[in-house]
């Protein structure tokens, strides 16, 4: 396996291996964590997809990666990750 | 035989443990002055901005003033004082030429009986404008009194401004000389590897074994390769270095398998994105996906079918929305 690849499971128990790319946190959601991970997917010659969720820890040894629903998280999220992007520019 | 020692060795280790320990409080002593200095200085520092602004204002205002030609301020009470006020200030000049006159006359009175009669005439006069200067100066106080609530109020207010500003101008030359001191790259570098070990740390904790990680939702975005170009790097950077000693042989084949299996990815992804995916990303911001319940049929949209990597059939829930691309936007 990969240094940064993990295996998740699907919603209909399947094993998809998925790159981790990122997991961060947000101002003014700090006790939750969140995940960024790609499958390899291209959206077109320059960009490519990746995935976020909240990373939620249900019991020792076990994760759920969740979804966003809430608008405003979400967009404290987009902020978080334009800063982010940022700085990895910056160095 | 290191407890055997001579005296004069003790002695002599004596005198310069006392000499450790004097110098020892002198650095504390020092340094605990040196930060109260700071903090007066800081404090001073803060309070000239605050008065340099209040300084500024106030001779923006007098200029203003003196632009405009203001002759009046106040209401209708004012009116009258200054009114009263203009009219004394006209007999006083009256009366100052009176008194040039008597004081000519006597000069060139011709006798002792004249020169007495002008005199007290130039006596009366003197009485009525030292009456006056009363009179005046008193109006000059109650005018003083009556103009202060308003004074006081702008005076309030312009403290206030001057504080505010003053905080704000302190700040910023500290911001200032804080980018450009020689710690600031070194805090920007802290801040960057805190991040990078705390994601480490995350990622170890789910590589883990036993470790399930189930996927409930995910909200999709668009980011440049170039940025998770380096996002990899960052996440895979520490482990590299950690690993590279024990696993040297191992590391290139596994990179090799990185890229490979990343070019399997198929180019011709987006023609096979559907309409309605291609219409949402044609919006300009990212908005949250829809949490789709667990159901039997994972893969949303026959594109995700054909898009999916070979070796990884499935898709996610698919996102109600997608949005531009973070980061750097493609030309």
């Amino acid at each position: 396996m990969e240094d940064n690849k993990i295996t998740i499971t699907t919603p209909d128990n399947k094993q998809l291996e998925v790159e981790v790319l990122d997991i961060f946190n947000v101002e003014g959601y700090e006790g939750k964590d969140y995940i960024m991970y790609s499958l390899g997917e291209e959206v077109d010659e320059e960009n490519e997809k990746v995935y976020i969720s909240i990373l939620k820890e249900t019991s020792p040894g076990s994760f759920e990666l969740q979804g966003i629903t809430d608008d405003k998280e979400w967009d404290a999220v987009e902020k978080a990750l334009e800063e982010e992007l940022s700085e990895l520019d910056g160095e | 035989m290191a407890n055997d020692i001579n005296n004069s060795e003790a002695q002599y280790r004596y005198l310069l443990e006392n000499s450790l320990n004097k110098v020892t409080e002198e650095i504390a002593l020092l340094e605990l002055q040196k930060d109260t200095f700071l903090g007066i200085i800081k404090q001073n520092e803060k309070r000239i901005e605050k008065l340099r602004v209040e300084q500024t204002r106030l001779k923006q205002e007098l200029e203003n003033r003196n632009s405009k030609e203001i002759t009046k301020t106040g209401g209708k009470a004012e009116e009258v004082m200054d009114t009263v006020h203009t009219m004394l200030s006209e007999k006083q000049k009256v009366s100052s030429q009176k008194i040039n006159a008597y004081q000519q006359l006597m000069a060139s009175a011709s006798s002792s009986r004249r020169y007495r009669k002008i005199s007290r005439k130039m006596y009366r006069e003197k009485r009525k404008q030292l009456r006056r200067a009363k009179i005046i100066r008193i109006l000059d106080k109650l005018q003083r009194a009556t103009i202060m609530p308003k004074y006081l109020l702008d005076k309030i207010r312009l403290k206030r401004y001057a504080s505010a500003q003053g905080n704000y101008n302190f700040a910023s030359q500290k911001l200032a000389e804080l980018g450009q001191s020689p710690n600031a790259s070194a805090r920007k570098k802290e801040k960057y590897e805190q991040k990078k070990q705390k994601a480490q740390e995350k990622l170890r904790k789910l590589k883990e074994k036993g470790v399930t990680a189930k996927v409930i939702g995910a909200n999709v975005a668009a980011i440049n390769k170039e940025d998770t170009k380096k996002l990899r790097q960052r996440i895979t950077d520490q482990k590299t270095s950690e690993a590279e000693k024990e696993e040297k042989k191992e590391t290139p084949v596994q990179q090799e398998q990185t890229s490979e299996e990343i070019k399997q990815t198929p180019a011709a992804e987006p023609s096979n994105i559907t309409a309605n995916e291609e219409a949402k990303q044609e919006q300009d911001t990212l908005v949250p996906a829809e949490v789709m319940p667990p159901r039997d049929d994972f893969i949303t949209a026959e594109s995700l079918v054909e898009e999916s990597i070979k070796a990884m059939p499935l898709g996610l829930p698919a996102p109600e929305m997608e949005g531009p691309a973070l980061g750097k936007k493609a030309a």
